[in-house]
């Protein structure tokens, strides 16, 4: 039996469009969010927030700001949740509009010539006693927080989470070009500010 | 691609603009660490883009998140029962189907359901099964059979991917049960049900078949 799309009371109910079974059970997950099914929506929640919320931090270079941006963005996705078509989509849609509501954020607070900032200050170097590798990247850490929103946000989405350019400047709404120019000056920032 | 790369400052600001692949970059860097005018500073870059590269890309949040989110869901109305009275024309197609036996007894056709039923156990719920899915669960149980006779004779390690694969599709199955004696009534429910039912059934046929073949 060949299961169709049925009409009832003018919705569509489309049946899952997976063969295979390991699918299937994510595929009745996505359909049980869709229909308002709050356990389903904590399943997916406890399987990605861990994800979302490193990206926020990663972001917002903040914890409190993370712990925020992060519930914001799956609060707008129970919202959304009519128009999720699987669980990879999901997880996608959560990405997407992470960073599209970092940089909005950062837009209604910093004028536009701010996002990407003057040269901060460089640190100071840091105590004996610590071996090399811990030691930059405590530094790194507390310079990534220094640097402007736009600047952290390419340099991140680049050297850590591995986007091409062409999906940055998708999430960024820039050019192409103009990441490529964004990561430079941030890579060149950070030296500075690691030097 | 050449084995050596020039390492003038125009290569030096492509690859800082992210336009090297990564063979490119690897070349380029080797090449940068016997110029010595570039090779303390590429060897600074190198190591700081190697070191955000190695950044925990999933730090864990200092407590959970989820009760907020949870009151923002919960401010909004759940999944619920919607009263029969709303799909008197869809009700009249899937009792001809024969899914009646999915309300509570006594099933009569036009009697709404708005109680929203504690967490039934499947097994009472299923008591009141027409020859639908009675059919279904007899053609369920023969194929079920056949593939635990024939998977004895496959590797273990098909057998179990065969079996893994069946307990998703139960535990889906088992959802849906469950979620139907939570909504008794409702059809789409009632639909989807039957659908996969039909899923687990050609499931099934179909390892009997490639194990038929072996």
């Amino acid at each position: 039996m060949t299961p169709v799309a049925m009409t009832l009371d003018s919705r569509t109910i489309d049946p899952p469009t997976t063969e295979e079974p390991s699918d299937l059970a994510d595929a009745w997950l996505v359909r049980s969010l869709r229909h308002g099914d709050v356990d389903a929506f904590k399943t997916l929640y406890d399987r990605s927030h861990r994800k979302l919320y490193g990206l926020a931090y990663r972001l917002t270079a903040s914890p409190a700001d993370a712990e925020e941006l992060t519930q914001e963005v799956f609060a707008r996705a129970w919202n959304h949740r009519t128009e999720f078509r699987n669980v990879r989509h999901f997880e996608r849609w959560l990405r997407r509009v992470a960073i599209n509501t970092f940089i909005s954020g950062v837009r209604r607070d910093v004028p536009e010539a701010g996002l990407d900032g003057d040269a901060p200050e460089r640190l100071e170097q840091p105590g004996s006693g610590r071996d090399g590798g811990s030691r930059l990247r405590i530094d790194l850490e507390r310079a990534l927080a220094t640097l402007s929103p736009r600047l952290r946000a390419v340099l991140v989405l680049f050297d850590l989470y591995g986007l091409r350019h062409e999906e940055i400047a998708e999430h960024l709404a820039i050019t192409v070009g103009g990441s490529k120019v964004q990561l430079h000056r941030a890579r060149k920032r950070l030296r500075e500010i690691l030097r | 691609m050449s084995e050596s790369m020039p390492t003038d400052d125009h290569r030096l600001d492509a690859w800082l603009r992210g336009e090297l692949d990564a063979e490119e970059a690897r070349l380029f860097v080797d090449a940068a660490r016997g110029d010595e005018r570039q090779r303390e500073e590429v060897d600074a870059y190198a190591e700081m883009i190697e070191a955000i590269g190695a950044l925990d890309p999933e730090p864990a949040p200092d407590r959970d998140l989820w009760p907020v989110i949870a009151a923002q869901v919960e401010a909004r109305p759940r999944h619920r029962v919607r009263p029969l009275v709303g799909f008197g024309v869809a009700a009249g197609i899937l009792l001809a189907a024969g899914l009646a036996f999915l309300r509570p007894s006594p099933p009569t056709p036009s009697s709404p359901s708005h109680q929203a039923a504690s967490v039934p156990r499947p097994a009472p719920m299923l008591t009141g099964y027409t020859a639908t899915t009675d059919g279904l669960d007899a053609i369920q149980e023969s194929l079920r059979a056949e593939v635990t006779r024939r998977s004895r004779a496959l590797p273990p390690e098909v057998r179990e991917s065969i079996f893994q694969n069946l307990a998703t599709i139960d535990r889906a199955i088992a959802e849906i049960e469950l979620a139907i004696g939570r909504n008794p009534g409702d059809l789409e429910l009632a639909r989807t049900y039957i659908d996969y039912r039909h899923r687990q059934i050609d499931f099934l046929r179909r390892v009997n078949q490639r194990t038929g073949r072996l």
